[in-house]
């Protein structure tokens, strides 16, 4: 019963979710509010397949960013140079080229651990940023690529806002779901085992480093998607997008929140665009913000949010 | 190529490279000694530029901010390591997110103080000539920082191996432990690098070779940290993130 209500509620909730921008469309900021939750499942999205890495099978990656980047100029350069227009074939080609990128990457850097492993991501991000800024005849380099047309899907024009929204929950939901069931899979249970004691698990017969390579090859993938979704939402990609502050931007989204969790990537990427969209109006010194929530969650809360609020719902519950 | 061309741009080889190897000398003392990764040293770096600027334009000698960049950094060094980084300490995750998230109000504050424009700063009277070398003319600053960097290796390299205190801090980067047990210096050793490095990583900033690019630059983190406008410093530039 307690299934079925749950279950309930949840389909209630995404139902909610997705056709928000109708039931609000009388509200007067309904178009403002659209772009932006739009961009909050965007980066929900980003940092929730970050979170796959961090917080599930724990590779501290820093380079996230460039399949972020790569599924946004894959999606970008398909539907600009390439003239295709079907959302299928283009977020297809995104999560490819981004999957691609990350066995290549991935390959190189998975036997490496923590410290070195972030640095190491990190760096071949800045290799894979900078192919992306002097790539110009591809990429468009520092001025990126502009007017992307948002695709079809079928026979339904996604460029009307709602409907791109539309595109971006669903997608959101579905990677949500995605990872919920990765994460009560067996190769969900045998991430956790590998970031808790990766030695015991080679012992017991895993070939960890393989595990590993596909963690990082599925999270670059939906990073990928991502990536796409952000072009097609802004219209624009550009360097930055594949840049170290995404990468940090997604860190501090998945760290703020709680890693580990599949909300807290999620109310990380709320917190982190409310700081930078709506705050940043009011306080000219966003960034700072975002720095000091970032060192304060680092000394004081390393389990982010939605730690927080756990501990606060057992000792009420005590 | 002609053969001036070449060792032109061999000179600028060298004078970039001292300027890194100031830099990650001091990058590599934290993280040897104190076990610290340090990505704010970027910023520090960028933050010593601007320092050094501000003493100019008040004192107008380039030497006097050569001076007090270093001192206001080291200091700033002694404030942040007790308050920051001392509970840290092995978790090397841990340092990197919050050296991240210093590095971030450094930078946007460095925003709000100075401006988000584009600063630039001569280079003092004496250096600001050319020198005929190779039959051709070559910026003398530049070689003045070749001849710092070199200098300054050979007293890190003196100090490091002919003295009490250069013998401690090799016995910290065996054992900080074993050092702690027989001695109470570990803490002011630690201290003292923290300082001395977040000093070293504002020495070249007191230069002009490239403090137009001190904003931008300042984004390029850590060990990367490079002085031209590279593309990647601009990558978390304050439009991206107000996007």
């Amino acid at each position: 019963m307690r299934r079925v209500l749950l279950w309930a509620s949840a389909t209630i909730g995404a139902a909610t979710l997705v056709t928000f921008p109708y039931w609000t469309a009388e509200w007067e900021s309904s178009r403002f509010a659209t772009t932006v939750l739009r961009d909050i499942l965007v980066f929900a999205i980003f940092a929730l397949s970050l979170d796959l890495l961090v917080g599930r099978a724990g590779m501290p990656s820093l380079g996230h960013a460039a399949f972020f980047g790569a599924g946004a100029y894959a999606a970008g350069v398909a539907t600009q140079r390439l003239g295709t227009d079907q959302l299928p074939l283009t977020l297809g080609a995104a999560a490819f080229v981004a999957a691609a990128l990350a066995l290549l990457i991935g390959t190189l850097v998975v036997r490496s651990e923590g410290i070195f492993f972030l640095m190491l991501t990190l760096a071949f991000a800045q290799i894979v940023f900078a192919i992306a800024f002097q790539w110009t005849s591809v990429t468009g380099g520092s001025n990126g690529l502009a007017g992307i047309a948002r695709p079809f899907l079928g026979g339904i024009d996604l460029n009307p806002p709602e409907r791109m929204y539309v595109l971006v929950s669903a997608t959101f939901l579905a990677v949500v779901l995605l990872l919920r069931a990765v994460a009560g899979s067996p190769y969900g249970r045998v991430l956790v085992g590998i970031r808790e004691n990766e030695r015991r698990m080679r012992a017991l017969g895993y070939d960890t480093a393989r595990i590993r390579l596909s963690a990082f090859v599925l999270a670059g993938s939906i990073a990928g998607i991502a990536g796409a979704l952000s072009a097609y939402s802004l219209r624009f990609v550009s360097a930055q997008d594949v840049g170290i502050g995404t990468s940090i931007r997604a860190f501090v989204m998945v760290l703020v929140g709680g890693a580990g969790t599949l909300a807290g990537p999620v109310i990380g990427a709320a917190v982190v665009l409310y700081v930078e969209r709506i705050l940043s109006s009011a306080v000219p010194v966003a960034e700072t913000v975002l720095g000091l929530l970032f060192v304060a969650f680092v000394l004081l809360a390393r389990q982010g949010i939605v730690g927080i609020g756990g501990a606060a719902w057992a000792r009420m519950r005590r | 190529m002609s053969s001036e061309l070449l060792f032109q741009q061999a000179l600028n080889g060298l004078s970039f490279g001292a300027l890194l190897f100031i830099l990650a000398a001091g990058l590599s003392l934290v993280f040897g000694m104190m076990d610290v990764v340090n990505l704010a040293h970027g910023a520090f770096y960028m933050l010593g530029a601007y320092v050094a600027l501000s003493v100019v334009q008040l004192t107008g000698s380039f030497w006097v901010a050569m001076l007090a960049a270093p001192l206001a950094l080291g200091l700033l060094g002694l404030i942040l390591e007790p308050l920051l980084l001392r509970r840290l300490r092995g978790r090397h995750l841990d340092q990197v997110l919050l050296t991240i998230g210093v590095s971030l109000i450094v930078v946007d504050q460095i925003g709000v103080v100075w401006g988000r424009e584009v600063r630039s700063l001569a280079a003092p009277a004496g250096l600001d000539g050319s020198v005929a070398l190779f039959g051709g003319d070559y910026p003398a600053y530049r070689l003045f920082v070749i001849g710092l960097g070199i200098a300054l290796a050979a007293v890190v390299t003196l100090v490091y191996r002919r003295t009490a205190l250069g013998m401690h801090i090799r016995a910290g980067v065996e054992d900080a432990q074993m050092l702690g047990a027989l001695a109470s210096w570990p803490r002011r050793c630690s201290a003292f690098s923290r300082a001395w490095t977040s000093t070293r990583s504002s020495i070249p900033w007191s230069s002009s070779w490239s403090a137009a690019s001190a904003r931008s630059a300042g984004r390029w983190w850590a060990a990367s940290s490079s002085v031209r406008p590279t593309p990647s410093a601009r990558c978390c530039s304050r439009s991206s993130l107000s996007r």
